[in-house]
Parts: C-alpha cells; sequence; structure tokens
C-alpha cells in the first residue's frame, strides 16, 4: 500500500514537474512551406523562407495567397534561420515543408551547407521536393504568386509531380537526394525551374518546370533541357508512370499516332565480360492506342507489330540519347550503374571506384525495350467520312 | 500519509462491524406465544407498537368454541386468497364437524391438516418466528390456549410488470426483464434453466431490511471454489439495509478502489442463463431487477447476449467495433491534443492547414479546451439523467446549442474538437458497463498527453495496463483468456467463432479449467 501510493506521488510529481517542454500550439507556430537557398556576397547564403499565415487562410473565396516569405542571409542555415526568428512573432517550424529551392550559383557552389542541417533536425520533412532555380534566383521564385492554389510552393510542388507523372520531369524528394548524394556511384539528378518571362515572373504561371540538373557530387555541372534525353533518362531509371509516345503513321509521315504507357518495367544490370563493364538496360512495356490521325484501321496484327516496333524504337532512340549525354558529353553516371557494380563485383568496385566515371563513359551499352499494344481504347476503327 | 489512509479504511472497517447489530435481537420478547388472546395482542404491540398497517381480526372457531384471532400486515398478503382459505374454512368449520364424530378437543394439527386450504403453513410456538413471518407478508392464526400460531404463506402485493429493460435494449432476442419481485426473477430464470443442475440459495441479509438473496449457479459448470467464495463473501456481509444489488457489489468486490468492473449486471433472464451456462454464479437480490454476475472479466464488457443471437460474423465484427470504440473513447481527445501540441509533423499537410486555420485566434490551450468540453458533456450527460422527464428536452436543445454551436461561433472552441469530444461521447455509450472507468481513463491520458505528448499516451496505456494485469474477480485474472492467454478459450472473446467451433464442454470462460 505504502510502495503503491509512493509510486503513485512520484509519478504524479514527475508528470507535473518536468513541465511541457516541447508543448506548443499551431497558432503559435510559424509553418515553412518552402526554403530557397542563393549565394550571396562573401561565401554567405541567401535563404528565404515562405511561411504560412493562417489568417489568411480564414478569408472566403482565397484571394490573396496565405503566405509571406522572409530573407535573411548567413554563413549557416541555423544562423538565418534565427535572423529570422527574431523578426517573427511565431515559432518558426520546419515541420510541414513542401519544396527546397536551390539557386544556381549556390548549387554550382555545392549543397552540402544545407544537407547537414535538413539530416539532422527531426523536423525537417525530408518527402519535401527539392529543385533547381535555373536563371533566376531562389528568392524570386517563392515570391511569385498562385491563382490556382492558396499557397504558391503547393502549386510549384504539385506541377513538378504532374509533370513527373506524364514523365516530362522527376519528382526529387530531400529523402531520395540525400541517398543519391551518399551512393558512390551515381550522381545526383534534380529538376530545374526557371521563368517563362524575361522581367520579374509575377505569378507561379511564369516559370517553367523544365529539364534536369546534373550534379557532380554535390556540385551543379550542367543542364539537361532535351525532352528525349529527358524521357529516356527516365525510362532507365524506371521513373515512367504514365507517358505519351508518338509515331508516325506509315502511310503518311504527316500523320501521327498516340500511344500511352500503361505500365512498364526497367531492368538495369551490368556485366563483366572480358574485362569490360556491359551496360544493359531491359524495358518492358506496355499500354494503348489513344490517339490516331490517319483513317486506317491499326488493329490488325500486321498494324499493331508495326506499332510495338514503333515504340520500342523510339523508347530506344530516347535512352541512346541520354547515354550519348551522360557518357560522351559530361561523363558522369547519373544511373547508378556504379551501384550495381559495388552490389554484383564488390571486390573490384573497390579497385576501380575512384575512376568509375570514366570507365562508365567508356561502356559498351545493351538497350532492349519489348512494347506491347494492349487495346485500342472503346473503338477500333476510327470515324470516317464515307 | 500512506499510512493515514489505511488507517482510515481500518477505521470504517471497524465502525461498520461495531454498527452491525444482531437482528435478532431486535424483536424483543423472545417469548412463547401466551394462551390468552388479550395477552398475546399485548405481546404483537409490545414489538411492532400502533403500526396503521397491522390487522388484528378476532373470529371464533365455532366446533371447538374457541377465540382466535387472524394477524396479517396491510397490503402484504393475497385477502382474496386468505378469505377463501383460511377465515371461511375456520369459521364455517361448525357444520362440517357436526356429521362427523370427531373430538371436541382443539387440535392444531387437525386445523392444519384438514381444515386450512392455503398451500403451506405450519405451525410454531415462538412469538419470534411469529413476528418476522408476519412482516415477511405471511399471516397468523392464534388460538386461544394453544400457545402455539399457525404461519400461513399468503405473500401478495403490488409488483411491477415483467418489461423490456431499460438499460440492455437488443434488436433481436428476449425482451423479458427481470423486475422487483424475487420470485418472479427466480421463475423467469427456471423457465430458461429445466434442469435439477440450477441450484440456489437464499439468504436473508440486512439487520433492518432482512432482504432475500439468491445466490444461484449451475452445479457441474460453476467452479465449486467460486461457489464457495461468493457464498462466504455474501454470508459475511453485516449492514443494516440491502436496497439494491449495488450494496453486494460493493461488499464482495475484489478490488474495491479500481474504477474498473470486477462484478458484473444484468437485466435480462437470457444473458444471465448465459453467463450461468458458463460457469458463472448469479447474486440475486429482492427489490432490484439488476442481478450480480461473477466472476466478471474485461471481455464481458464488449460482450452482448445479443452476440449468440445472430450471424458469427457479424457478432464478430460488433465486437471489434465494440473495442475500436473502447480505444477512441479513451485516447481520441489525448491523441488529438498530443498531434496539436507536439506532434505537428504527423498531421497530414491539408490537415494541418485547416487545423491551422481554425486554431487562430482560440484563447485557450489545446488541453483547456478539450477539458472543458469533456466537462461541458459530462455535465449535460448527468442533467439529461436527472431532469424530470418532461423538461428533459430543454437539456438536449441546450447541450446542442452549447456544445455544438455556441462554443464554436464564440470562438472558445474549435470545431475540430467538438467532432473529437462528439466521437468522444457517441463511441463512449457503446460500452456502458465501463463508464466511469473509460471517464478516468480519458482524463488521464489527456493529462499526460498535455504534458509528453505520445510518449505520455503510450505510458498511460502501460499503466492502464500493468493495473488490469493485476485485477482479479474471484480468483480468476481480469484478462483473461488474453492474458494470461488461453487460446482455446479465445474462441469467443474479441471474435465469436460459430457454434460448431464453440463446443459446450469448453467454452468461453470455463471456469472449470481451473480445477
Amino acid at each position: 500500500m505504502k510502495n503503491c501510493l509512493l509510486i503513485i506521488f512520484s509519478v504524479v510529481l514527475a508528470v507535473t514537474l518536468c513541465g511541457c517542454w516541447d508543448n506548443i500550439e499551431i497558432d503559435d507556430v510559424a509553418s515553412v512551406l518552402a526554403i530557397g537557398v542563393d549565394l550571396a556576397d562573401d561565401d554567405k547564403m541567401n535563404f528565404t523562407i515562405q511561411i504560412v499565415v493562417p489568417r489568411l487562410l480564414q478569408q472566403k473565396g482565397y484571394e490573396k495567397n496565405a503566405t509571406i516569405t522572409y530573407s535573411a542571409t548567413g554563413r549557416t542555415f541555423q544562423e538565418a534561420l534565427e535572423k529570422i526568428q527574431a523578426t517573427s512573432s511565431r515559432e518558426i517550424s520546419v515541420g510541414h515543408i513542401q519544396l527546397v529551392v536551390l539557386g544556381c550559383a549556390f548549387a554550382k557552389k555545392g549543397i552540402f551547407d544545407i544537407v547537414d542541417y535538413a539530416e539532422r533536425s527531426h523536423e525537417f520533412r525530408v518527402q519535401a521536393s527539392v529543385v533547381v532555380a535555373k536563371n533566376i534566383t531562389a528568392k524570386t521564385i517563392l515570391e511569385t504568386s498562385s491563382i490556382l492554389e492558396i499557397f504558391p510552393s503547393v502549386h510549384i510542388m504539385k506541377t513538378i509531380k504532374n509533370k513527373s507523372h506524364i514523365g516530362m520531369t522527376r519528382n526529387v524528394s530531400f529523402l531520395d537526394m540525400i541517398n543519391e548524394l551518399n551512393n558512390e556511384g551515381r550522381h545526383l539528378v534534380l529538376p530545374t525551374i526557371e521563368s517563362k518571362v524575361t522581367n520579374k515572373p509575377k505569378y507561379v504561371k511564369d516559370l517553367r518546370i523544365n529539364g534536369f540538373a546534373l550534379f557532380q557530387n554535390e556540385k551543379l555541372i550542367c543542364f539537361v533541357t532535351d525532352s528525349n534525353a529527358i524521357q529516356g533518362y527516365l525510362w532507365v531509371i524506371d521513373d515512367i508512370k504514365d507517358g505519351i509516345l508518338f509515331v508516325s503513321s506509315p502511310d503518311n509521315p504527316e500523320e501521327f499516332i498516340s500511344l500511352d504507357t500503361l505500365r512498364s518495367k526497367t531492368k538495369t544490370d551490368v556485366n563483366l565480360v572480358d574485362n569490360e563493364f556491359v551496360l544493359s538496360v531491359k524495358v518492358r512495356e506496355e499500354g494503348n492506342i489513344s490517339e490516331q490521325q490517319s483513317t486506317s484501321n491499326f488493329t490488325t496484327p500486321d498494324m499493331i507489330t508495326y506499332l510495338e516496333n514503333a515504340k520500342s524504337n523510339s523508347i530506344k532512340n530516347k535512352i541512346k540519347d541520354i547515354f550519348v549525354v551522360s557518357q560522351k558529353v559530361y561523363q558522369l553516371d547519373i544511373f547508378g550503374f556504379g551501384d550495381i557494380v559495388s552490389k554484383k563485383y564488390p571486390k573490384k568496385w573497390k579497385e576501380i571506384k575512384s575512376e568509375w566515371d570514366e570507365i562508365f563513359s567508356n561502356s559498351p551499352t545493351q538497350i532492349e525495350v519489348y512494347s506491347k499494344i494492349r487495346r485500342s481504347g472503346q473503338i477500333q476503327q476510327p470515324t470516317q467520312t464515307q | 500519509m500512506p499510512r493515514k489512509i489505511s488507517e482510515f479504511f481500518q477505521y470504517l472497517k471497524y465502525s461498520a462491524e461495531e454498527k452491525s447489530l444482531n437482528r435478532s435481537a431486535l424483536i424483543t420478547g423472545d417469548e412463547k406465544i401466551a394462551s390468552s388472546i388479550d395477552k398475546i395482542i399485548d405481546q404483537l404491540k409490545n414489538n411492532l407498537g400502533e403500526s396503521s398497517d397491522l390487522i388484528i381480526r378476532s373470529f371464533k372457531i365455532e366446533s371447538f368454541d374457541s377465540n382466535s384471532v387472524l394477524v396479517y400486515m396491510d397490503g402484504l398478503v393475497n385477502k382474496h386468497s386468505l378469505e377463501f382459505s383460511v377465515l371461511t374454512p375456520l369459521m364455517q368449520h361448525r357444520k362440517n364437524c357436526t356429521t362427523n364424530n370427531i373430538s371436541r378437543k382443539l387440535n392444531i394439527d387437525f386445523l392444519i391438516n384438514d381444515v386450512i386450504h392455503s398451500l403451506y403453513c405450519f405451525q410454531s410456538s415462538s412469538m419470534h418466528t411469529s413476528i418476522e413471518h408476519l412482516l415477511n407478508g405471511h399471516a397468523i392464526v392464534f388460538i386461544e390456549n394453544t400457545n402455539k400460531s399457525i404461519i400461513i404463506d399468503s405473500k401478495g402485493w403490488e409488483t411491477r410488470n415483467i418489461t423490456e429493460p431499460a438499460t440492455e435494449a437488443v434488436v433481436r432476442g428476449s425482451r423479458e426483464g427481470f423486475n422487483e419481485n424475487i420470485q418472479t426473477n427466480l421463475t423467469l430464470i427456471r423457465r430458461r434453466l429445466k434442469t435439477p443442475k440450477f441450484k440456489t440459495e437464499g439468504i436473508v441479509l440486512g439487520t433492518y431490511s432482512n432482504t432475500s438473496v439468491v445466490i444461484c449457479y449451475i452445479e457441474g459448470i460453476a467452479d465449486k471454489r467460486i461457489i464457495e467464495e461468493v457464498k462466504d463473501r455474501v454470508k459475511k456481509i453485516k449492514i443494516d439495509a440491502i436496497l439494491e444489488s449495488g450494496y453486494i457489489e460493493q461488499f464482495i468486490d475484489d478490488h474495491p478502489l479500481t474504477p474498473l468492473p470486477t462484478v458484473g449486471y444484468t437485466e435480462k433472464p437470457d444473458a444471465l442463463v448465459g453467463k450461468l451456462l458458463e460457469g458463472r454464479v448469479g447474486i440475486l437480490c429482492d427489490g432490484t431487477p439488476f442481478v450480480l454476475t461473477v466472476p466478471h472479466l474485461f471481455v464481458e464488457s464488449i460482450q452482448t447476449a445479443e452476440d449468440y443471437y445472430v450471424n458469427p460474423f457479424y457478432s464478430s465484427t460488433l465486437r471489434i467495433i465494440r473495442l475500436f470504440a473502447l480505444l477512441l473513447t479513451t485516447s481520441l481527445p489525448a491523441f488529438y491534443v498530443a498531434v496539436k501540441t507536439f506532434h505537428h509533423e504527423i498531421i497530414p499537410f491539408d490537415l494541418y492547414m485547416s487545423i491551422a486555420a481554425v486554431r487562430e485566434g482560440i484563447p485557450m490551450p489545446s488541453f483547456m479546451e478539450a477539458l472543458m468540453m469533456i466537462s461541458i458533456f459530462e455535465l449535460l450527460k448527468e442533467a439529461g439523467l436527472r431532469m424530470p422527464r418532461a423538461i428533459g428536452q430543454a437539456v438536449s436543445i441546450v447541450g446542442a446549442v452549447v456544445l455544438g454551436q455556441a462554443t464554436v461561433e464564440a470562438g472558445i472552441a474549435t470545431p475540430l474538437m467538438v467532432i473529437v469530444i462528439s466521437i468522444t461521447a457517441i463511441t463512449g455509450f457503446i460500452v456502458p458497463q465501463l463508464d466511469i472507468g473509460i471517464l478516468f481513463l480519458r482524463v488521464l491520458l489527456l493529462l499526460l498527453a498535455n504534458v509528453v505528448g505520445f510518449f505520455g499516451i503510450a505510458l498511460g496505456v502501460v499503466l492502464v495496463f500493468i493495473h488490469m494485469c493485476n485485477l482479479r474477480s474471484f480468483g480468476i485474472n481480469y484478462l483473461y483468456p488474453v492474458s494470461p492467454i488461453v487460446p482455446a478459450d479465445l474462441k469467443d472473446t474479441y471474435f465469436r467463432f460459430p457454434f460448431w467451433k464453440l463446443l459446450f464442454d469448453d467454452t468461453t470462460i470455463s471456469l472449470r479449467k481451473n480445477d
């Protein structure tokens, strides 16, 4: 009885006296939606954060965007955050961050400066999308407003996800970025965002998400804007979810047929043949006929075979394009073949680790694409004038 | 401090023992019955005073030429049967008697055997016994110069009809409920258990109330040790009056200081019979429709009699829903407060933004907001229960407006908190037997959640489980058959298996497992 009461007392005291050290109400928090990092003078970094203004969320019809941006310069992330904190009435929290924009100059200098803070903090949401700003500063991007969404950064984030869904860019989360940076056999590829207009963009619609930024280790090397190469990259890393391919009609090259992709699976492998690494990419893809401009019937076995061949050739060409970029132009293993080697030939990997990019760029490639057409939509023969 | 508390309980225990009086001492003058009628009436009035409901009817048995009195308590006897089976035969005995050549000597045995038509009567020479039976609703006939009384069973008083129980409504199943008459209640059980194995044992409790209490069980199914333990505990009760079975419950409870019930109750005969068949012991108490069942385990809180009347899939689903409701009603406010004050990151982004929008400008911390809403709800519940039915509607209107609308419009609480508390309240009604336990747990978890977030909830749940593992109900672990785990008995806990899987020999809480 006595012991029991003593335990109860000590628990009650422990609970009530230790206080609520981490307790914070939602209305005392300034939620950061997006962070932009630019390079400032004297090797410092200029941080821009976009914060939610909850008061504006109550408005009817959402006339204004419910966000505000703050900027501060600092040598470290923490320093800049503290400077912003000093001007904010609410505690800044990065728990709901949606977007990280890396300025071009900052990315060229190396992005490690912000990675560590985000990795170390238990609050930082690593699912945030990462994007590189190409011809404008991250600050400008975060200061644009959105007509469609109440939060501009959510607009950008959703656009990236949409574009990645239709196979036009890649959505890279902060966690993916960290994993790719940590991976010895793979170089980082991030989506890029640029301005469509010559003067300062005012709305998110003035921005364009287009192409990739290739990194060597933590430093930005170049941008890839060719859409074939972009799609080729997505085919190789098996990140195609849905996409449209055009092939020209056999009767008339001016008429096109759209073929969509429903399912695809890419297997990448590396084989050591005669002391030479052979990079193999095998794509298995299937989809439907989604549109045709000519009036001929494409559902005959011959035509289907023709379409399947045309489709796999188109995919193969795209993959070849990106191999040219990565092997011949920049000599960077952006696909993670090095990672496969390190798992498959661990001993060999230790010897060649340092010169892998060179070995990669000289390795022969083997690209196989198997395409299938499954259905032709709701009709077989197109409508035609009699 | 702990010593003070234990001393206080010791004091309560002893003072209760001292107060309890010897019941027989309440009836004075345990003398023999006097021979003259006047003396007998004096003896009666000595004990009962000038009670207005004491009826003394003098008459004469002509054949023996002896003065007699019929004594009964007004309202406790069936007057009709008393008239026709006692008074009429005694007073008309003369005519029948003259034809037979029987000696004119007064003979009580002769009267009982040949004259009185009552179903049950016997003689006594003790005034004490006579008065005890008089108060129980028997009629007593005293005859001059015999020094004996004839005690005639003629109980008959107004009782409530057998109606549908208010606390345990069913969609499917018997609509009969117990009423306040212990005889009727026993009948209701007997009608469902036509077996000689069904045993009952009567005990009279309460110095002043002399309440009949009946312990019943099915011989061969109920554990003998439990039966003995129940009898032992019930017989030890010393109290002035038993007005409801709740009195007994508090005396025989294994853990009087826990908010969780370790003695069950039911108002439905079919539910009671089900529990008896599972090896439990029932305790019926005169004057209340609530029958106690022991041992009472935690799983019984999520079981209903109806579970066995419907398809096993249906009843298993319902049990899972009840368990889920139990989880929600205890931990939802705590979870909500913890998420809102500690773990903002786990809220989905869109939900977070809508919480942020409604939370703007609320003056109170989430914890106070939750506590306020819980208190308002509990007050409304109590008010709705105690209100005279005619003005009950006013309470529900005020409650709906205050809880649902005004607090939100006045900016005191967020609409989300109203939803959370409403869900908590609704789910609280799903497991009514645990009502108070749930309230304690809800507030405890809320407090812990406010202090250390999810860690606090985990801590609270662990503490409660440790507590529950420590509970016993008449020797059975409170969490049986989950802890200790008995796979065979799990067939009828959180799921109910079909009957062909639940062989009657080893179903459910077959307490014989402990033999």
